[in-house]
């Protein structure tokens, strides 16, 4: 059994928890927050994990259902509400082609539903298909459906975005 | 701008943050320890206090009859429970096992969302039923030393207050409580149905 040092899992994953929340919430801000939740408990739960499953999917399904907490914490905010991030033409024209292509995908990513933008965050994190399916509880078969049907709406937004 | 075949995991690797300092989580597990800490400290005591209230009031305060104590008391428990319902739902959403799959942790929330439900709607009649009975027994020896007019005015204008309060205000408030648990459990069932699809 490899020993789980907090501080490693800290700085191993902290990034990529921070960009699966981003993709969930698309604020920067409350991005962080939520990533801060996750640790905490990531930190309180460290001492009783049993290592039944990878680090990573321990600690991305604490992340996801932590994401997921939100709706009851905070009210809902509806959609049309979301702070988002991309507000400003002007501002936007003067970043660079790539910085635009990635605020635009976390953006359409946040408008998904629920589950959508956490399976496509853990996809873009290079998770395999069977892991995506452990964390959110679904086949992997299930998963893989999903992944697809998810980018290709993500192609759609964009293709939509270019076409304006 | 290129659309074609764009290579997600690319464009979604470019963001990037500071990665703030450790400490940060450490002291804020600490602060979730002394605020949980503290919550029960303050249950324990409004429990306490209105125990000592009941002892005393049992064995200081001499009443001629039984049944004024117990009207006492009967309201200082549904002040204690009242207190107590109010108290219960901070913080009992980080009770839940957050290291469980989405499909399950959705499942436990809206376990809890409709054990809250329960809880508001008995809780709330339990405690109107408690503090009814508390002005009855509590108005009984005042009433018998008041012409009869008097005890009928006293008992009835009280139990006025009280229909109105279980007729009107009790309703008003188990919908309003029920009102926010109900929109949340709309959207868990709204997330789930995504799951199933």
């Amino acid at each position: 059994m490899q020993n789980l040092n907090f501080e490693e899992i800290y700085h191993e994953y902290w990034k990529r928890i921070f960009r699966l929340c981003m993709g969930y919430v698309n604020d920067d801000e409350l991005a962080k927050d939520l990533c801060q939740e996750t640790f905490v408990a990531v930190f309180q739960q460290l001492p009783k994990f049993r290592q039944e499953s990878a680090v990573g999917t321990w600690i991305y399904r604490i992340a996801t259902n932590i994401c997921l907490r939100q709706i009851n914490i905070q009210k809902r905010m509806p959609k049309s509400e979301l702070p988002y991030q991309i507000k400003d033409n002007s501002e936007q024209d003067n970043k660079i082609e790539q910085d635009k292509m990635t605020d635009l995908l976390y953006q359409f990513i946040s408008e998904l539903p629920e589950l959508e933008r956490i399976i496509i965050s853990l996809e873009l994190e290079n998770m395999k298909q069977a892991e995506i399916a452990e964390v959110v509880g679904i086949s992997a078969a299930n998963a893989r459906v999903k992944i697809h049907r998810i980018k290709e709406k993500l192609t759609e937004k964009f293709k939509n975005y270019a076409n304006r | 701008m290129q659309t074609d075949n764009i290579n997600f995991q690319d464009i979604w690797n470019k963001k990037s943050a500071e990665i703030p300092n450790i400490k940060e989580i450490k002291s804020t597990a600490d602060k979730y320890k002394k605020k949980q800490l503290r919550s029960t400290i303050c249950h324990m005591l409004s429990l306490s206090v209105s125990a000592v209230m009941i002892i005393f009031i049992w064995n200081v305060i001499d009443f001629k009859m039984v049944t004024t104590s117990l009207g006492i008391i009967l309201i200082l428990v549904a002040l204690a429970l009242y207190i107590y319902l109010f108290s219960q739902n901070v913080n009992v959403i980080r009770k839940i096992n957050p290291s469980t799959s989405n499909q399950e942790y959705l499942a436990s929330l809206k376990k809890l969302q409709h054990q809250q439900i329960y809880m508001q709607t008995k809780g709330i009649s339990i405690y109107y039923v408690l503090l009814t009975a508390g002005f009855a027994f509590y108005f009984y020896e005042f009433a018998l030393r008041m012409s009869t007019l008097g005890g009928i005015l006293a008992y009835g204008l009280t139990f006025l207050w009280l229909a109105i309060a279980w007729f009107f205000l009790r309703p008003r408030q188990i919908k309003k409580q029920n009102a926010k648990i109900s929109k949340v459990i709309d959207s868990l069932e709204l997330i789930e149905r995504d799951l199933e699809e």
